[in-house]
């Protein structure tokens, strides 16, 4: 009965019903989620040998429908699809690896912060709907990511943090390299105390004549790629154990919703970074849910919890079972970045969360 | 009737090396048909039946529980159960072979003279996606292997291509960007413009000899199994040491003092004379020469042909299929 409640409130929410279908492309997921991701996938053969799965996931189908769609309409234009079905996915730590979901992608919505409380909103009414007063987790990638630009950092580190948010020890390792000073013995390495005598001009002609002398053999990456990565490596020389502190410190911050933005101002004070306008977002947020009736004293905000796929760009929420910790019941985020990554040139803000349903209590699954 | 499997590789060196091995070790393998024959038997061990097969074939029927022993290359076993708990159930490695060294490596482009390490690669990776949305493809057929490595190294922005063969030309036919791929001298590698990375060795492999755990053991095939592994660990504890044999004073504080000193076994005690130590190759001239100071009047040093006694190869192989 409870499903069925949770399913019409996602059903009064929604403009429509997206089904996309069983089997998927494959290479959308591997690219986008990683090698690392592949190893959960049930992947399979199509009679043409193009490479397939199970679908392992909603966000992506839908967004691929979302793309095939468009002709009927602008794909900007706002829309909000739902979504049931199975989905299959290997190495489980919890429950079979075939299982049911249901949810909802926001596709579309340009105000951020309002859209991001709403679909939070339809979240916990859906959590309620089943019974079920969540212990909730929210992140906010922005905020990391305004401290990695503030931190001013030599221009490889931007890459390295931000692609390692979200990944507890792939970020501890990033932050352990920047720490210490790299052992590299590389070219790059070598040529820095030349380079670092002339101006950029002269650096950047004395690298691509080293890069002209190797061979001149093909391959994926440019010499104008390769130079430019060089000069930043050798740029790129010293450790900056104080960044590193602050990081570390950053990652530990954990504070109710409603005290979240004083805790972070504080750290912003005394680290001596402006977090000013990823405060005043995330402030924004904040008040939006109160608005929805939304208890933010309740909810617990971590400065380190984030996504590990990359194109997860800023709100992220995850809402378990306190009865069984572990296990999220229904996760969510923002996803600004995975349309662009789907097809070029397009660039769509959008958000979504999923319910596990053999997870909602009373469902069985241990 | 009870059989035992013993998978041996079917094809080129890596099988010459192996048939080489178990005729040294007493294990002689007749093929009515001669050399095209597919099934084989051990000389005077009617119940042992060889299978011969591909080396990676070998590595799964062993997995897979099909093979009772077998020889084959450590890279193989790795990547046929990549989770080390799990390999540990389903097999024992009994012993390392010592032919077909090979590494299992990293290697790029000779022309990324930016990228000498991992991590190196970990930034080109994340750098490649930011640049063109998509990431590096890394041609192998190791594919666990390359996962597991790649994680441990922070390097997330990657996929594989799998490669049956020829992997090293991959990416001058611009079908990957890089390779995880077997080499021995690494001549191949240079021949096709591609580096090791510095800190690229994600294996260093040789041929070893296997037992299945999961395989219809029972007691015909455990007796059939410790002959066999009598046999090997005769053989490669005659190829290890020298046989030194001395008329000495006290023989028992002698031998004593040469376990200390030297790691001597006295393989028939050292109540009588003259003393009879086995000693490792390499120490076997230091133990000779401290024997004479110890005033042997000669010590005669033997290279023997087996050596058979208490074995731990064959007690622990024991314990494993038990």
């Amino acid at each position: 009965m409870s499903v069925d409640a949770l399913l019409s409130r996602l059903e009064a929410a929604s403009d429509s019903l997206v089904e996309p279908a069983v089997l998927q492309p494959l290479d959308p997921f591997v690219e986008l989620a990683g090698e690392e991701f592949r190893k959960r996938l049930f992947a399979t053969e199509g009679a043409d040998g193009a490479a397939l799965c199970l679908r392992p996931d909603f966000t992506i189908p839908v967004c691929l429908s979302h793309l095939n769609s468009h002709l009927q309409r602008p794909p900007g234009e706002p829309v909000i699809y739902r979504y049931k079905g199975t989905i299959f996915r290997k190495h489980r730590t919890v429950g079979s690896p075939e299982f049911e979901q249901a949810g909802t992608e926001w596709i579309g919505h340009q105000d951020e912060t309002t859209t991001d409380a709403a679909i939070f909103a339809l979240a916990m009414d859906c959590a309620g709907a089943v019974g079920l007063s969540p212990v909730v987790r929210i992140g906010d990638a922005h905020i990391f990511d305004a401290l990695v630009a503030g931190l001013q950092l030599p221009a490889a580190w931007h890459g390295r943090l931000t692609a390692a948010f979200g990944d507890p020890a792939r970020l501890e390792a990033a932050v352990a390299r920047l720490s210490a000073k790299d052992k590299s013995n590389g070219l790059a390495s070598r040529l820095a105390p030349a380079l670092a005598q002339v101006d950029a001009e002269s650096a950047r002609a004395i690298v691509d004549a080293v890069v002209g002398l190797s061979s001149q053999q093909v391959t994926s990456r440019s010499a104008d790629e390769i130079a430019e990565h060089i000069l930043e490596q050798a740029a790129d020389n010293g450790p900056d154990p104080a960044a590193a502190a602050v990081i570390k410190r950053f990652g530990s911050i954990q504070a109710p919703v409603n005290r979240a933005v004083d805790a972070l101002g504080t750290f912003a004070n005394e680290v001596g970074v402006d977090l000013s306008d990823a405060l005043e977002n995330f402030a924004r947020r904040a008040d939006a849910m109160t608005t929805h009736g939304i208890d933010t004293a309740a909810m617990g905000f971590e400065a380190a919890f984030g996504r590990r796929l990359s194109y997860y760009t800023g709100f992220v929420f995850e809402m378990g079972d306190p009865a069984k910790p572990g296990a999220e019941v229904i996760a969510g985020g923002r996803y600004d970045k995975l349309i662009a990554l789907l097809k070029d040139g397009v660039s769509i803000p959008a958000v979504g969360f999923s319910v596990w349903l053999d997870r909602l209590p009373g469902q069985g699954t241990p | 009737m009870s059989e035992l499997v013993l998978a041996v590789p079917s094809k080129g060196r890596l099988q010459e090396h192996a048939l080489d091995f178990l005729t040294r070790s007493g294990l002689k393998v007749e093929r009515a048909r001669g050399g095209r024959d597919y099934l084989g038997r051990v000389t005077g061990l009617e119940k042992v039946r060889v299978a011969f097969l591909s080396a990676s074939e070998i590595a799964g029927e062993l997995v897979q529980g099909n093979a009772h022993l077998g020889l084959t290359g450590l890279d193989l076993l790795h990547e046929a159960v990549d989770d080390a708990i799990d390999r540990e159930a389903r097999i024992h490695v009994m012993a390392p072979l010592g032919f077909a060294f090979a590494d299992v490596v990293v290697a790029v482009p000779e022309r990324w003279i930016d990228v000498d390490t991992m991590r190196d690669l970990a930034d080109v990776a994340e750098r490649h996606r930011a640049r063109y949305g998509r990431t590096l493809r890394v041609a192998t057929k190791f594919v666990h292997l390359t996962r597991r490595f790649f994680a441990d190294a922070g390097v997330a922005d990657y996929r594989i291509v799998e490669s049956v063969g020829a992997t090293e030309g991959a990416p001058a036919a611009g079908a990957s960007d890089l390779i995880v791929d077997i080499t021995t001298t690494g001549s191949t590698l240079v021949a096709n413009q591609l580096k090791i990375l510095s800190d690229g060795l994600i294996l260093s492999s040789q041929a070893q000899f296997v037992a299945s755990r999961i395989a219809s053991w029972d007691e015909g095939s455990r007796k059939l199994a410790a002959i066999v592994a009598d046999r090997v660990a005769a053989e490669m504890r005659a190829r290890a040491v020298l046989e030194l044999r001395a008329v000495v004073d006290e023989p028992q504080t002698a031998a004593a003092a040469a376990r200390e000193l030297f790691g001597a076994t006295t393989p028939f005690g050292a109540e009588h004379l003259p003393l009879t130590l086995h000693v490792v190759r390499r120490q076997a001239s230091a133990c000779a020469s401290w024997l004479r100071e110890r005033g042997a009047p000669a010590v005669v040093v033997t290279q023997v042909a087996d050596v058979y006694e208490e074995s731990a190869l064959t007690s622990e192989l024991l314990a494993k299929i038990a």
